[in-house]
């Protein structure tokens, strides 16, 4: 493995994680967002 | 309410501000580092930019788990349960990308992975682990002091670490201490990148803690609203 | 701590009316052994190439029928209800970790002498007069490990589903710095002959033996309530 291809790889994994994690979390935030909101509706009706 | 909205509207502009501040220190503002300085690999010596700090980011977060153990255990108010899980959790993850990056670095730099003589190195895969288990814990156990066990061995294992640290460092017996060559030849501009590095790790994890608290929060929410609805 | 005692004393007569935990445990001990045996069998390993292997070999063996000994200490009680019984004592909650500490601390060692005979007759080993310095080791590496396993223990026990699981996950990165090293260095040491270059290690033992009585001390009222 070069020195620079270590660069690269590192670098993607680093920003790639981050990236990810925080699309998980916003996905998941927008999910239960929408979940709330159909519950509280819900419970508005009865 | 208002305030909130502003605090988070600020930490996300200065999280954008210092993560691309953090990656122009890296990759433009420090000089390469020098062979003659002992450094194998200068050019994959950049990768140090953004290890060190998640590494650090990581300890905070596990040292915020603490804390909040505590806290927990004394006055047992849910929002102090809520910050340890979202903070072990985002602890894992930068713990994680420091040690995925380590033994990269580590390969260009020393021709190794990894050295198991390296106190530092030892520590914080320890406490990876002891985070992993804590997530563990906390998805497997159901009951209704699920919270408490988990402050529990969050305090254990945070306080378990750092003693070995100092244990091995008074006695000098388990390891060997190998200083990596990161440090004595750090110029200015080194410890100015370091610590932007550190400064933009600090915001992301700020603005991740308040989404996932948020997160565990709402899940909370339609935990009891669908009680409610199944009590009806 | 005289009620500690009572418990201890308690959950060692019920064991050995049973003794299917102990019995267990030495079926697994000597089982251990018999792998280790086995996987090193290629090798004929003679008595210089097997040296640096006894100290490990001797602690993986201790510290997997320990776990296994720590499986059961909270989860018959759990199980059957009596666990509650117990809490419902007048009597301050850390007792019961102590009686527990005690209790798994006799099965564990003797557990531990039976893996070093069994060791001994599998691998014809002698030691050569270090066998007193190796006890020594044993007996204050195994404490520090009940001291640690059994509060783990308590906490692990609430997950109905993956308690067997859990208890490695949660104990082994516990006392991966804290225990197995300095105790596997220390054995190294005192197998050598030298019980005085092993003081540094067996001091890290002591300490974390303090530090893990004074957090279960702490908080195991934590662990219990419901």
């Amino acid at each position: 493995m070069g020195e620079l291809e270590a660069l690269y790889i590192g670098y993607s994994i680093i920003w790639l994680g981050l990236f990810g994690y925080l699309v998980y979390l916003h996905m998941k935030q927008v999910k239960l967002a929408n979940e709330l909101k159909l519950l509280e509706e819900m419970v508005k009706k009865e | 309410m208002k305030f909130d909205k502003r605090l988070e509207t600020v930490i996300l502009i200065l999280t954008v501000f210092f993560v691309l501040l953090s990656i122009y220190t890296a990759l433009i503002y420090t000089p390469e580092v020098r062979e003659e300085d002992g450094w194998s690999a200068p050019k994959a010596q950049k990768i140090f930019y953004f290890h060190v700090p998640a590494a650090w980011v990581s300890f905070l977060a596990f040292g915020v788990v603490f804390i909040m153990s505590v806290l927990y255990l004394k006055n047992s108010l849910r929002k102090w349960d809520t910050i340890a899980f979202a903070s072990a959790e985002i602890g894992v993850v930068f713990c994680t990308l420091a040690i995925v990056t380590g033994p990269i670095w580590g390969k260009a730099e020393w021709g190794v992975y990894w050295r198991w003589e390296d106190t530092k190195l030892t520590i914080t895969f320890v406490l990876w682990l002891i985070f992993l288990a804590y997530l563990l814990l906390r998805g497997g156990v159901e009951s209704e002091n699920k919270a408490r066990l988990a402050a529990v061995f969050g305090i254990i294992g945070f306080a378990c670490v750092p003693l070995s640290f100092i244990s091995s460092r008074i006695w000098q017996s388990m390891h060997p201490n190998v200083v990596a060559t990161s440090e004595g030849s750090m110029s200015s501009e080194t410890g100015i990148g370091l610590l932007v590095g550190v400064v933009a790790f600090s915001f992301l994890y700020m603005f991740m803690l308040r989404k996932r608290i948020a997160i565990q929060e709402m899940a909370s929410k339609i935990e009891d609203l669908k009680e409610k609805i199944g009590g009806i | 701590m005289s009620q500690g005692l009572a418990i201890a004393i308690k959950d060692i007569k019920t064991e050995f009316r049973t003794k299917e935990m102990v019995f267990s445990m030495l079926v697994f001990s000597l089982f251990v052994m018999v792998a280790f045996y086995f996987a090193f069998y290629f090798y004929s390993l003679s008595s210089e190439a097997l040296e640096p292997l006894v100290s490990p070999i001797l602690w993986v063996t201790f510290f997997f029928a320990g776990m296994f000994g720590l499986l059961t200490s909270f989860s018959k009680e759990k199980d059957r209800g009596s666990l509650e019984g117990l809490m419902l004592c007048p009597m301050d909650r850390s007792a019961i970790y102590f009686g527990k500490v005690l209790s798994n601390y006799f099965l564990i060692l003797l557990v531990d002498i039976f893996a070093l005979i069994f060791f001994v007759l599998f691998f014809s080993y002698d030691f050569n007069g270090n066998l007193l310095p190796v006890l020594v080791v044993v007996f204050l590496g195994t404490f520090c490990f009940v001291v640690s396993g059994t509060l783990i223990s308590g906490i692990a026990v609430n997950a109905q589903d993956i308690r067997g699981v859990l208890i490695p996950i949660l104990l082994i990165p516990i006392i991966l710095l804290t225990v197995l090293m300095p105790s596997v260095n220390a054995t190294s040491k005192a197998l050598e002959g030298d019980i005085i270059d092993a003081i540094p290690e067996l001091r890290i033992l002591g300490v974390f033996a303090v530090i893990y009585i004074a957090i279960a001390y702490l908080l195991f009222d934590f662990v219990l309530e419901e």
